[in-house]
């Protein structure tokens, strides 16, 4: 009796450290994901925009 | 092309909204490096945009050129004149001075880019805010080729500029690729 109780308990612990290892694999994959891209500054053709246009509005239909 | 928005003109009506629209017409507004583009340009581009030999289905799609000032209207009224002339057609183009425009809802703006969570995304969290998503001239740019506008050559030549990561290159390009080939 007391073998099983060890057994199912150890089965417990197992399959919570499996549950713990996805977890955090799959967090660490987001992690890493959201990392490889991160925008520190606006396009460079947005920061060249000129600062004089002019403006034309058609209704085109 | 600088910027570029959806919108609402030419009516009498208030802050009109898509399922409120009164009697505004749907429009284009763009800003323009008069140095690089003329207006001119523009006014050829109005003209191959549509066919304006047909009374418009209703006021929503008129066609109409809204111009800005004395030289705008003397513009589009010869080029009205020229157009008509080529085609051998009365046009139904109304050349109305420009009053107020009145932006379209979000989820107007950059309509071929929103098709593309992931491009949104990535331009979304450079510009949090509508506005400066709406006043992109990157979004702009992207939102065009995605529609298959301009030329792939053009394209590889700016992709730099636009401030995508590398996978945002890869399905701009690819999308463009596709589209632009037909």
């Amino acid at each position: 009796m007391r073998s099983a109780a060890k057994y199912y308990l150890l089965t417990l612990c197992l399959i919570a450290a499996i549950a713990a290892g996805v977890v955090h694999a799959s967090t660490k994959e987001r992690q890493t994901m959201s990392e490889r891209w991160i925008p520190t500054a606006i396009p460079s053709i947005d920061a060249a925009a000129p600062a004089v246009t002019e403006t034309a509005t058609f209704a085109l239909g | 092309m600088v910027r570029t928005r959806v919108g609402y003109a030419g009516g009498t009506s208030e802050d009109p909204a898509y399922y409120n629209l009164g009697d505004h017409s749907e429009t284009l507004q763009v800003d323009y490096d008069p140095s690089i583009l003329s207006y001119s340009d523009l006014l050829q581009v109005f003209w191959e945009s549509h066919n304006p030999e047909f009374p418009a289905y209703s006021r929503q799609y008129a066609s109409i050129i809204f111009y800005h000032d004395k030289e705008q209207r003397r513009l589009a009224e010869e080029s009205g004149a020229r157009e008509e002339a080529r085609r051998g057609a009365r046009l139904h183009t109304e050349i109305v001075p420009y009053s107020a425009f009145y932006l379209a809802e979000d989820y107007h703006q950059k309509y071929r880019l929103q098709g593309h969570p992931g491009l949104v995304e990535e331009y979304r969290r450079i510009y949090p805010a509508m506005e400066d998503f709406v006043a992109s001239t990157a979004v702009a740019r992207v939102n065009g080729y995605l529609g298959g506008h301009g030329d792939l050559a053009t394209l590889r030549k700016e992709l730099d500029s636009y401030g995508l990561s590398e996978a945002g290159r890869e399905e701009l390009l690819s999308t463009a690729a596709r589209s632009l080939a037909w």
